[in-house]
Parts: C-alpha cells; structure tokens; sequence
C-alpha cells in the first residue's frame, strides 16, 4: 500500500535541566502499528510531538521513507496526529473540520478566501473534496453528523470525527495520542479494533501513544516500552509479555503486576529464596542479587514438600469472574505474591490460610539489580543439605 | 403568570434600585426635556419637565444649522471605525505571539505592555501633540487616529483570551497544514469574537465620547468629532440658546444609546468582560 518507513534515530530532549528523552531510536517498518507504552511522564508524548514538528528535539533525527522530516515545520510534514482532547475546530461543522486538511492542502491561498473563494475554486475541485469527506464519513459511520458542530456531539462522536480527519488525506505517519482514554470503557474496547481495522485498510505506518499497556498488546504489531525518557524494549505483543528484557517492562506489562522475589545467587549461579532454590542464572551477577519475576499465572499452588515451594499465608481471595487473584504474603519476609488461579479452585481458599506456591524454572525470569534481564541456565536444582536455612537477602 | 411576592427586603431593593436608576437618568430625561422646549420655558423658574409649548422642531433645525452637526457625526464614525479597525488589526496578532508562541522576548515584552497600560494618554499627549506638529499633521484625522492606533489595552485583553485557547487545537491547525498567520485568521479569531466583540464596545464608546484629544488637536470646526462639535456651539452661540444645545447633545448622545439598546445583551456581557480582564 502506501506506507513509508519511519526511522527515528538518537532523538534526545531536555526541559531546562531535565531531560525528558534520552536517545531514542526506533525503526517502523512501511504500514507498521507501532504502540508507545509507559507510565505518565516517561516521555511518550513528547516523542510524538516530535515526530509531528510540534516540539523540536535537541538532538536526533526522523526520517520517513526517503524524507528527512527533522527540518521541516509541523505544516510541511504530511503528518496526521489524532488528540487526546480531539482539538476540533469549534467554529466548524464536522464536515469542514473534516475537509480543513484538504482544503489546505488541495486549494491555492487565494482559493481559500471567504466568499470570493467559491468563485475561483473549480467546481471539480470542489465536488472532490466533498466526495472524499462524504466517503470517510461514511467509512466512520459518522455521515449523519456531518452538518454538526462539535459542541452538539458527544465524546465517542468527536472522537470519530478527528479520526476522519486524520485520514481523509493519505498522510505519510499516523500520530495518535492517547485518542482512546476519554471514551467510556466499553466504547473504548469497540474503538479499538476498529482502529486497528482502519489502519489496515490504509497501510499508513501509525505510532500510537497510551499508557494503557492491555491497548498496547491488544493493537499494535510492536510495542515500544518507554521508561523516564529511555526506550527499554521494542518488540512484538508476545514477546514484551513473556521474555521482557527489562525488569521495568516486565513489572509494566500484564495486570496484575508480575511477582518479584528478592533471590541470592550462590557461584554455582543458583538463586536461594528463603533456602529454596527456584531457578539458575548462566552468569551470576558480581552482587550475587537478583530479581526473580514471576507471572500470576505461571505461580501454582503445590503440595507442602515440592522441590520449590514456597510456605506463603493467603491475605484474600479477588474473584473477577474468568479468573481468581490469590493474595498472598510469603512467610519469612511478607512479599506480596499474587496468584491467578481459575475460578472453581480459587475460592476454596480462605484468608489466614498457609499454602505452598512454586512456579516453573521456565517460567521464572531473573533479572539483575540493576534491571537486566540475566540469561537463565538449565536448571539443577536439588535441595542440599550444606545451605544455610535462611538467606539473609 | 406566578404571582410576584414583594417580601420587605425586594421592595427595599427595587427602591434602592429605582432611586439609583433615577438619578443616573435625571439628567438624560432634563437634555430631552430642554431639547424639546423653547428658550423661555427653559430659563422660567418652575421645575417642569413637560413643555408647555413644542419647540422640538425649531431646536433641531438650529442645532443642524448653526454648526455642520451631520458632518461631525460622520467625523465621529470615521475616527471611530478607524481606530477600531486598526487597533484590532495590530493586537490580534501580538497577542497571539505573546500568548502561544516562544520566543525569548515574550516577558520583557509583556512587561512593556503591563507598563503602557499605566500610562495614560495626559502623560504623553504633549510630545504626541509637538510631534503632530512638526509632521504637519495637526487638524486632520491622522492626529484623531494615530496616537490610539496602538492599544496596549487591547494587545493584554486579547493575550488574556488566547491563552484560554487550547494548546493542542492550534497544534491540530498547524499539522493540518496552515502556517502561523493561517492558524490565527481560520482558527484563533473566529473563536475569539466574544473578546472582539467586548473590546470593539470598549473603544468605541471610549472614543465616540472622547473630548481630551480632539480638544487638543482640532481646531477647525469640519474635523471636530461629536463632543467637540457640542464645546463648538456653546462657544459659539455665547452660552443661551440651550434648546438647540441640548438637540445637539441628543443627537450626539442618540447613536450609542440606540446601539445599546440593539445590542444590550452583547454590551453587558462586554462591559463585565472589560471588567474582569483589564
């Protein structure tokens, strides 16, 4: 179709002395959906008002296709960014806010004059401009709002109308900042996948802000995983969730938050919970301390002497239907475990309850102090009797 | 039709409000009054506002003849318009500037504009006026106009407004494709009427009535606006033909109250404005 890649390299920005965006280099394929995932704050806006010409960066370059767009003013950049706050013109109906990027973009400056306008505009020109914005409306499903103002539409409405905005010319990027958080939850799921259908249908290389990590997986081919202005990992849905390389993108991605268990590292490379070892780093970090993060559901209850149990004490029992959280509290030092069971086993278990829980070698990532993920070896993990009873860690 | 209760404390206020009302109108009723009186009546010692016999037609006629009344209306409304049209031209985009976009300036800048609102027009009418002289410029429209064609008041009134506008809408504006001064014709100024609007009312009522400025650089009859025209007939008329000045006065005074009565909506959202902003 008519994507063009999007190639942003070393982008750096700094308010006064703090700085907001440390190198960021990201690579869109031509027609990809790239989503920018991070907590408030970490710089993703900023990044994307970049990418638009809005803000300047103090270092960096964007390129798209064969452009350099770094140079170019926002007016020049053949960009379409969609708004959080959807920022229609209030003065205009749906359809001239629709046909505005048209207008400017199709008709001479003298064109473009009220009333006198009209008569040196070309009829064909436009009848085009009104059969486009007819088209996109009716794409949108928004046809019958085209003489409103946007005063008279509600959330979802204007949300449909700066969308047909965005794509009633064929722009080189798609910028959409957080278009989805002012809707109501259900309206926000429908919106979603039509989004994600449109930007199919057009192949327009799309970056998509939010700090909604669930809307990140749901839509985009790859995920960017932004933390205080540094890109952490930029890989697809699957692979931020299962093999995170960044203990900061494993703790952001999935709900509920992953598990963390404070672990020692003996030189063998196996890593002690509470004289139980859980899972074998290839290289042990010179601390000799590690993270290990375990998903809720990759921690099962097991039987009181497994291997890898671990004694834990149930605070509540978090029934939500398709699944029950178990929240526990570990023995010896009160960490705060959750456990996603289904719901049938679940609820059998009570509050003040004492449970062994253990996850999967495999399932278990480690990650240094410092954050990095630490390769995991192949596991051989017996119980031994000449380990301390307890790890102070 | 619910039935109005006149508990003590709304009739006080009605009164108080009656009172106050009377007083401002008392002298507007007097004007219309003499206006319509012959002179004899106007000097008897009774106190009565019903003339005894009508003189409305032998007053407005003098009033017409004796200075070029119509012609200093038409000064009025030129001066006027003028100064509006300019003024608005030139703040319009100052304020955009000072309001949405960076630039090192923009605080000394504003300190400027925050100082010129505390100068007013007595402090520099006297270099103004030796200027206009030297220029030759004297008695003419260009001295009516020029020294308010710049309004500070204006530039912080409009600065005031756009920065209520938000941020992202002329974002959107720019990405769409316009450039700065598209971005403040299409977008910024048909969402700023109500601020155009309240301003335009402030001007052209401060100006219409204006008698300071004209009083220092007009001297010939045919460039006086309104007020001045009214100074010109009492001069000349050595103070007692008060009849034809006071159909002079309505005259004078009669499009503005007849905009305000069209527009009385309009004038006191305006006038509350002013109030709040400035």
């Amino acid at each position: 179709m008519n994507g063009h890649a999007l190639e942003l390299g070393g982008i750096e920005k700094r308010f006064g002395k703090q700085t907001i965006l440390k190198g960021i280099d990201i690579e869109a394929r031509p027609g990809e959906f790239i989503a920018l995932v991070g907590p408030s704050g970490c710089g993703k806006s900023t990044l994307l008002r970049i990418v638009a010409g809005l803000e300047s960066p103090d270092a960096g370059r964007i390129r798209s296709g064969d452009r350099e767009l770094g140079e170019l003013p926002a007016a020049k950049r053949d960009v379409a960014m969609v708004f959080q706050s959807y920022a229609l013109y209030p003065h205009l109906t749906a359809a001239q806010n629709i046909a505005v990027p048209l207008v400017m973009r199709r008709l001479s400056g003298w064109q473009r004059l009220p009333l006198i306008g009209r008569w040196l505009t070309p009829r064909a020109t436009r009848d085009e401009i009104h059969a486009r914005v007819r088209q996109v409306a009716e794409q949108l499903e928004i046809a019958h709002l085209l003489d409103r103002k946007p005063a008279k539409m509600s959330g979802g409405q204007r949300q449909r109308v700066a969308l047909a905005r965005a794509m009633v010319r064929d722009p080189r990027v798609f910028l959409m900042d957080e278009p989805l958080s002012n809707l109501d939850a259900n309206l926000r799921v429908h919106t979603r996948s039509e989004i994600v259908a449109l930007q199919r249908r057009t192949g327009v290389t799309t970056l998509y802000v939010t700090h909604d990590q669930a809307e990140a997986l749901s839509m985009a081919d790859r995920v960017a995983v932004m933390i205080q202005g540094c890109l952490l990992q930029l890989d697809t849905p699957q692979r931020i969730y299962q093999d995170p390389r960044h203990l900061e993108v494993a703790r952001f991605i999935g709900t509920p938050r992953i598990n963390q268990l404070d672990a020692r590292v003996d030189d063998e490379g196996v890593a002690w919970v509470d004289g139980t070892a859980l899972a074998r780093c290839a290289e042990p970090p010179r601390d000799r301390k590690v993270v290990l993060a375990i998903r809720p559901p990759a921690l099962h209850l097991v039987a009181e002497h497994h291997p890898r149990g671990l004694t834990a004490w149930v605070k509540r029992c978090e029934y939500l239907g398709t699944e029950c959280l178990l929240h526990l509290e570990l023995e010896s030092d009160a960490t705060p475990l959750i456990a996603s069971l289904t719901p049938e086993l679940g609820t059998a278990y009570r509050p003040d309850q004492r449970v062994w829980v253990a996850a999967e070698p495999s399932q278990t990532l480690i990650f240094a102090r410092s954050g990095e993920r630490l390769t995991a070896a192949e596991p051989r993990l017996e119980r031994s009797a000449n380990q301390p009873e307890k790890l102070d860690v | 039709m619910s039935p109005i209760r006149l508990d003590p404390w709304r009739a006080l206020r009605l009164a108080l409000l009656l009172l106050g009302a009377a007083v401002c109108l008392a002298p507007y009723l007097w004007m219309l009054s003499a206006a319509m009186k012959p002179s004899s009546e106007i000097f008897s010692a009774g106190l009565t506002l019903w003339p005894e016999r009508w003189a409305a037609a032998e007053n407005f006629s003098r009033a017409f003849e004796r200075v070029p009344l119509a012609r200093m209306l038409l000064n009025g409304a030129i001066v006027c318009a003028l100064i509006l049209v300019i003024q608005v031209v030139i703040a319009l985009p100052c304020a955009y500037a000072m309001a949405k976009l960076r630039f090192g300036a923009a605080g000394p800048l504003m300190a400027v504009v925050i100082l010129g609102l505390l100068v007013p027009i007595h402090a520099t009418a006297l270099p103004i006026y030796i200027a206009l002289d030297a220029l030759g410029l004297l008695d003419g429209y260009t001295a009516l106009v020029a020294p308010f064609a710049l309004s500070v008041f204006a530039i912080f009134m409009f600065r005031q407004f756009f920065r209520g506008l938000p941020d992202d809408l002329l974002a959107a504006a720019r990405l769409d494709g316009m450039s700065e001064l598209g971005v403040l014709l299409r977008v910024v100024v048909p969402n700023a009427w109500p601020a155009i609007t309240a301003f335009s009312i402030f001007s052209v009522v401060a100006h219409w009535n204006d008698l300071f400025w004209p009083l220092i650089v007009v001297t010939s009859p045919e460039m006086a606006t309104p007020p001045l025209g009214l100074l010109f007939f009492r001069a000349a008329e050595a103070g007692d033909d008060y009849g034809a000045l006071m159909a002079a006065t309505t005259v004078v005074t009669l499009p503005l109250v007849v905009a305000f009565l069209l527009a009385q909506k309009r004038f006191i959202e305006g006038i509350t404005m002013t109030g709040l902003k400035g």
